[in-house]
């Protein structure tokens, strides 16, 4: 079975308190029962209640299920087990699974497949009268839906235009409340990709030095996204795609069925989740070994509820992945996965700055609207300088470290020096690491490092 | 780029206040058709043009700052288990090991993976008791690391113009090192710097004398008993009272030699020793610290009995035996009948104390007078003991039920006690310190009561500690913490000999 090293489990931890409870129960005296067979993993840990809690894994996935009241995903009994397994594989004795593992197992199996054939169902051409029905519905509501953006869009070119003629120095004096609001109606005209953009506003006038460059750079971005909204037509297929995309059109997962899906060996190189409003928002940065393509994974949750734990940075997936269209394609949906995750070895990666920012050009000429993008460059040496930090690469070229980024000493210390392959977010101007491989070790450093 | 300089210019005052720049020629074709626009969309889209035009072709600068790489280590990286174990750690949990654990790590020629050493030098930097440990078991990159961050300049050794310049704690560091190594040239620095420091500090420096006190220092203590502040003064009677070639202690025992008379006994009586008080004191009395008040406001002991203890704590317990020609037991038991019995106890208890006097301690644990403990300034008398008698007294102590209920003063001291034998401690007495404690934790333990036994738990043989685990009374409050931190230092320790 596939298992799961300490760091790993942890990157699975939906808090930092989930972390000091599960390391308190990864000790096999808190267990009345351990076991493990080649899919999953279970054990009963005592709790306060008269009857243990009795918590497993399916190590496909991973996934977590456990008779404690917790809402936190996994629970604390869920990263315990994993822990134990990881510290103490020895501890936890192969076995067959006991009637609750294999009730859940079959369960989850039994909804895979039922998943599967209702997609077939959906897929399947329903009879005329009922197809040309559908079909009906869903243009009116999508006709619908374009007269809310098309309005809510003509509001914020409003908006845009007073905010303009007043001045940006204007605009920083107003209250959060003011770019709030305008959020708040770009939400109801079915706009959240642009709302998610005018909310962040006072966060630009807040970044310190070069905000109005920022803040400029921004309005002329969101003025661009605006006409390719009015020319969409006359836009090519891709560039097409990634304005309705940064407007807030998403794709079902339906409608990425019907897409081609590349199938390749895809490195895991990077992981960060961020909070936005009452959201919690995982991107998962992947590289091709074959394609040298990236691909991002997003996955979104709800606070307390789980994130999506199945990609683990540091390790290599063979798996079929299917890219959202877009003129620059990075968005992607893992769908099919072969085999299971082994540990990375070595990262595909740019052997200059230069040569990544090369990329990043050619991903903005086919999506302007790209905030970030993924840059993996070896022989790396992070530079102090003053109380800033930067990094250079083998050419002798540096570039800032983001002011946010809070790991820099770890960097440091991790690379004792050496050259180190460093895979980060580049947002145009500062770059963010998300992990580095030094003397042959994957360091996640995307959060906190413990 | 000045283009673009102008349009943040003219955004920041805003479009509306006067000329608005212009794209440079190269540019227009980009920005398209925009006749049609409204003033401000012209400008935005201009401007929207021209920062996606810089950002796709932001140029990096260049550094040729020389880098040195680190050393290769020469010691083991840490097992995958023991990197948990220190994230717990780092996290908070059971933090209590760290220390054991890191000095074990380097003993067993393992180093920490460096991206935790910046978490861990910080906290060094808080503790210095972390300082050495953080630093061996960290490997040579811990050294190289706190090179480049002033903030852990502590790994550079403790800077030599610290004493001058340094906080208060790290002066008191630097003389306590010195007071190791030269006892003299730490003693004339301080005499140095004596009139121009605050009187804390000042009590601060000469408490360090303790280390290496010799009778050298006796002029220079002599002086200090003048001093204005009262705890400078105590801690100088303290110290001068340790030296019995010194002016002090000859000016004591002088005072102490007519109030105590050996009587005899015969066929019939027993021996007593006849105790005469201490007259009032006069100035020079009183600059050696025999205050009536010394114990604050109390109801046990008179005045003049206060004198008589302060006295006899400052006498050479060599006096005693030599002059009566009786040992310890002897004299205390002469001592029993006497109404000053119990302020005799006390004024040696505390003498013995001062001078490391294993018969005495024995006797006075022994005797069949008790001290009054609440007025003592010292330690235990069983730590005087040798360890092995030591050990064997405490598991009879405890074996009879000593420590009592958890909080209590006793069970506090006898926690104190069993800590204090570290990892050396015979199985016997483990075995019974770890009964009376189960048992005195059967209704739980209030987690302000938690830092003795944690600090005992911390210590306990290395050896039994998988047994130390078992048989605790379950679902307690705060004695599964207990529980999981012998677990934890086990684990942790064990982990550590894995690869």
């Amino acid at each position: 079975m596939q298992i799961l090293t300490t760091e790993q489990v942890l990157a699975l931890a939906p808090d930092p308190a989930s972390v000091k409870a599960g390391q308190g129960l990864a000790n096999p005296g808190k267990w009345v029962s351990l076991g493990r067979s080649e899919r999953s993993v279970w054990g009963e840990c005592q709790g306060s209640g008269k009857d243990p809690y009795r918590t497993q894994a399916d190590m496909n996935g991973p996934a977590f299920h456990c008779s404690c009241p917790s809402r936190k995903f996994p629970c604390k009994h869920g990263l315990g087990l994993l822990l134990l397994l990881a510290a103490k594989s020895g501890r936890v004795a192969e076995g067959a699974p006991p009637a609750w593992v294999e009730e859940w197992i079959a369960k989850r199996d039994a909804s895979v497949e039922k998943k599967a054939a209702k997609a077939e169902a959906e897929a399947a051409p329903p009879d005329p009268e009922t197809a040309a029905k559908r079909e009906a519905d869903r243009t009116k509501r999508a006709a619908k839906r374009e007269d809310r953006v098309r309005a809510g869009l003509a509001e914020l070119q409003t908006w845009l235009g007073d905010l303009t003629r007043q001045g940006l120095a204007h605009a920083k004096q107003q209250p959060a409340q003011f770019f709030d609001s305008m959020a708040a109606r770009l939400i109801d005209a079915q706009a959240p990709g642009v709302a998610r953009r005018v909310r962040e506003w006072p966060g630009i006038f807040a970044s310190g030095e070069g905000w109005a460059d920022r803040a400029l750079a921004e309005a002329g971005s969101l003025q661009w996204l605006l006409h390719g909204y009015q020319r969409l037509d006359a836009l090519p297929e891709g560039m097409r795609a990634s304005v309705r995309s940064a407007i807030g059109w998403t794709m079902t997962e339906q409608e990425l069925a019907t897409l081609e899906s590349t199938r390749d060996r895809w490195q895991v190189l990077g992981q960060i989740v961020e909070d936005e409003e009452k959201l919690r928002v995982q991107r998962t940065w992947l590289v091709g070994e074959k394609s040298r393509k990236p691909a991002l994974s997003l996955s979104f949750a709800a606070v307390n509820q789980p994130l999506d734990v199945s990609l683990i940075a540091g390790t290599t997936i063979d798996a079929e992945v299917v890219f959202h269209p877009s003129g620059a394609p990075l968005r992607a949906l893992v769908r099919e996965r072969h085999g299971e995750p082994v540990s990375l070895a070595e990262p595909v990666a740019h052997a200059s700055f230069a040569e990544a920012l090369a990329q990043t050009a050619t991903l903005l000429s086919g999506d302007p609207w790209l905030e970030r993008t993924p840059w993996v460059v070896r022989d790396c040496h992070p530079l102090r300088a003053g109380k800033a930090w930067l990094v250079r690469d083998a050419a002798g070229a540096v570039v800032p470290l983001a002011r946010q980024f809070a790991n820099a000493w770890p960097f440091l210390a991790a690379s004792g020096g050496a050259p180190a392959t460093v895979c980060g977010e580049w947002d145009g101007r500062s770059l963010f690491p998300l992990s580095i491989m030094a003397g042959g070790r994957f360091i996640a450093l995307g959060g906190p490092l413990t | 780029m000045s283009a673009w300089k102008d349009y943040s210019t003219a955004a920041l005052l805003g479009t509306g206040k006067g000329a608005l720049p212009t794209m440079p020629s190269q540019l227009q074709a980009v920005a398209g058709e925009t006749a049609a626009l409204s003033e401000e969309a012209r400008f935005l889209t201009q401007a929207g043009a021209l920062a996606l035009w810089r950002r796709a072709g932001w140029q990096p600068s260049a550094s040729e700052a020389e880098i040195f790489p680190c050393e290769a280590e020469t010691t083991a990286p840490l097992g995958r288990a023991s990197v948990g174990h220190l994230r717990a750690m780092i996290s908070g949990s059971n933090a209590g090991v760290f220390p054991e654990w890191l000095a074990e790590a380097a003993r067993l020629g393992r180093h920490l993976p460096p991206e935790y050493l910046p978490a861990l030098l910080d906290r060094a930097r808080q503790d210095r008791s972390l300082r050495p440990l953080v630093l061996s078991a960290g490997g040579r990159r811990a050294l190289w690391l706190a090179a480049q961050n002033p903030d852990w300049s502590f790994a550079q050794s403790e800077a030599p113009d610290a004493w001058e310049t340094g906080s208060r704690d790290q002066r008191v560091a630097v003389l306590r090192t010195l007071r190791t190594s030269e006892p003299a040239e730490a003693r004339a620095r301080v005499e140095s710097v004596w009139k121009t420091e605050p009187a804390e500090l000042r009590a601060a420096f000469l408490a360090e004398f303790a280390t290496r006190l010799s009778e050298e220092d006796a002029p220079f203590l002599e002086s200090t008993l003048d001093d204005r502040s009262k705890e400078v003064r105590r801690v100088a009677v303290d110290l001068l009272a340790r030296l019995p070639g010194s002016p002090f202690v000859e000016r004591m025992i002088a005072r102490a030699a007519p109030l105590i008379i050996f009587q005899r006994g015969g066929i019939l009586s027993r021996s007593s020793l006849e105790v005469t008080l201490p007259p009032d004191p006069d100035p020079v009395a009183t600059r050696d610290g025999l205050d009536p008040k010394a114990f604050g406001p109390q109801k046990v002991l008179g005045d003049k009995a206060v004198l008589l203890v302060l006295i006899l704590s400052a006498v050479p317990l060599q006096h005693w035996t030599e002059t009566f020609g009786k040992d310890p037991a002897a004299l205390l038991k002469a001592a029993e009948k006497s109404e000053f019995a119990r302020a005799l106890a006390t004024g040696w208890s505390w003498a013995a104390w001062r001078q490391r006097d294993a018969a005495w301690a024995a006797a006075l644990l022994d005797g069949p007078v008790l001290a009054h403990s609440e007025f003592l300034p010292t330690g235990p008398l069983l730590t005087l003991l040798p360890e092995a008698e030591r050990a064997a007294r405490l598991t009879a102590h405890i074996r009879a039920g000593a420590m009592g209920k958890a909080g209590s003063d006793l069970w506090i001291g006898c926690l104190t006690e069993l800590a204090g034998f570290a990892g050396r401690a015979p199985a016997a007495l483990v075995k019974e310190g770890l009964a009376e404690l189960r048992a005195s934790v059967a209704g739980g333990l209030p987690w302000h009561f938690r830092a003795p036994v944690e600090a005992w738990l911390l210590r306990l043989p290395a050896a039994q500690l998988s047994t130390a685990a078992t048989g605790w009374p379950a679902g307690q409050e705060g004695v599964d913490a207990l529980v999981d931190l012998i677990n934890f230092r086990h684990d942790a320790l064990t982990a550590l000999t894995q690869p």
